[in-house]
């Protein structure tokens, strides 16, 4: 397990991160973790979806490990016209 | 005190009030209406702009050297203006307000207003900006001091910027009117209960850039009118796109805004329903768009509108924007709010 410092001091619980993504900026905005690369945010990467991929979040705003982040899925029931979204963990479909 | 602009990213030392942007060292106050920024919460608003209102209105103006916003766009202009020039800017402040409102929430029905908006954002540009090749040849936090120290001296007379730049506000304007006449044979149907406007038409809309434009070419502030929601979906014959708004965004207090929810899964599963692959800009984007690469879906509109509904109303929400924030630049301590909070 390492740990990421963010702006404020503040850290969070992470397994991996590549060495481009542990050298920028990361910051707590609106629950989330993001790296704010232009003062006019059109670069802004989403800590959850670097580390367990798209529709990734964490629930515990500390915990940003793979096995400690929830994860949207869409589940297609018999038709495949139709679906339910699933909130699962990465370990629980492993 | 005199209160002067002094750039964002400066070593700063002295007392300073941050508008439209996060606190800096010294920051002894912040308004803003950022997601998750320290704003006191008497003095949020809608816009920054507001924001300042509010605080010019009510309180004595707090002791402080400077005044810093980190990005140039409309509202933090008119936040900068109100600061330097409370005597103009709360002669017309509903004026100035609306004007910081038209620049971000790309939405406003008077036309003056509409064109001074679009002109100041405009000028920020440096595709169309007059100032266009000095600004690419500068670094963003430089552009953004440029713009700030070149237009606030000539704000107070906007109508000699409208009538110096006309090219800046004149096409838009034009496609505004065109917009308006193509969504008058368009079907708008809101969803409250999800915080959707659907709008849809057999007929695409005629103009350039229609598969490439997160609005299909058509013009933002006409469409954003007569859509309610925080969500629009925009479904004209076989193209498709949903745009999720600034209002989500923010902190936007004048309605509730239902939070955002993460596009990516529906993205990735439409990809795989698809003949197009389907992209979304992330829900940390400031307006993200999910749409197919192409423009063009080959899935049946009414099904894939169903779809894109039924996600919206299941997925859990992703974005809190009233939640805490440290801002890259945000130093260690907390600011001192405590002389303006409403008891």
């Amino acid at each position: 397990m390492k740990t990421l410092t963010l702006s404020n001091g503040d850290f969070v619980k992470i397994d991996n991160l590549s060495e481009n993504l542990l050298k920028r900026s990361w910051s707590r905005l609106a629950g989330r973790v993001v790296s704010i690369k232009s003062p006019t945010f059109s670069d802004i990467l989403d800590l959850a979806t670097e580390i367990g991929g798209p529709g990734s979040f964490a629930s515990n705003p500390g915990d940003y490990r793979k096995c400690a982040l929830n994860h949207i899925l869409i589940e297609t029931e018999k038709s495949p016209l139709s679906f339910q979204v699933k909130i699962t963990k990465p370990q629980d479909t492993d | 005190m005199n209160t002067t602009y002094r750039p964002y990213f400066s070593e700063w030392a002295d007392a300073n009030i941050v508008v439209d942007s996060g606190p800096r060292a010294g920051t002894v106050l912040t308004l803003s209406h950022w997601p998750s920024s320290p704003t006191p919460p008497c003095f949020l608003a809608d816009t920054s702009a507001e924001s300042v209102f509010l605080l010019l209105r009510d309180q004595e103006i707090p002791c402080a050297k400077y005044v810093t916003a980190s990005h140039y766009d409309v509202d933090a202009l008119i936040s900068l203006f109100a600061w330097l020039h409370p005597n103009i800017f709360m002669k017309s402040h509903d004026f100035w307000i609306n004007v910081a409102y038209a620049g971000d929430f790309e939405c406003f029905p008077e036309s003056k207003t509409r064109m001074l908006a679009r002109t100041l954002d405009s000028l920020g540009d440096p595709s169309v900006s007059p100032w266009g090749s000095l600004l690419t040849s500068l670094g963003k936090a430089e552009q953004h001091v440029f713009l700030f120290e070149e237009i606030l001296p000539t704000l107070s007379n906007w109508p000699d910027i409208l009538k110096k730049y006309p090219d800046l506000w004149n096409p838009g304007e034009n496609l505004y009117h065109m917009t308006e006449l193509f969504l008058r044979t368009c079907n708008v149907r809101h969803v409250p209960e999800i915080d959707i406007s659907i709008i849809s038409s057999d007929r695409l809309p005629v103009g350039e850039d229609i598969d490439a434009d997160p609005y299909s070419g058509l013009d933002p502030y006409a469409v954003n009118e007569v859509a309610n929601g925080s969500l629009i979906i925009m479904a004209f014959e076989n193209s498709i796109r949903i745009v999720q708004r600034y209002e989500s965004w923010v902190r936007y207090v004048s309605r509730p805004i239902r939070y955002r929810r993460d596009l990516s899964p529906l993205s990735k599963w439409l990809s795989e329903q698809d003949d197009a692959a389907w992209s979304y800009g992330g829900i940390q984007a400031v307006t993200p768009c999910l749409m197919p690469v192409s423009g063009r879906t080959s899935l049946p509109i009414k099904w894939l509108i169903e779809q894109i509904c039924a996600y919206n109303a299941s997925a859990p929400p992703g974005w809190h924007p009233n939640l805490e924030m440290t801002l890259p630049g945000h130093q260690m301590g907390q600011p001192s709010h405590s002389n303006f909070e409403r008891s």
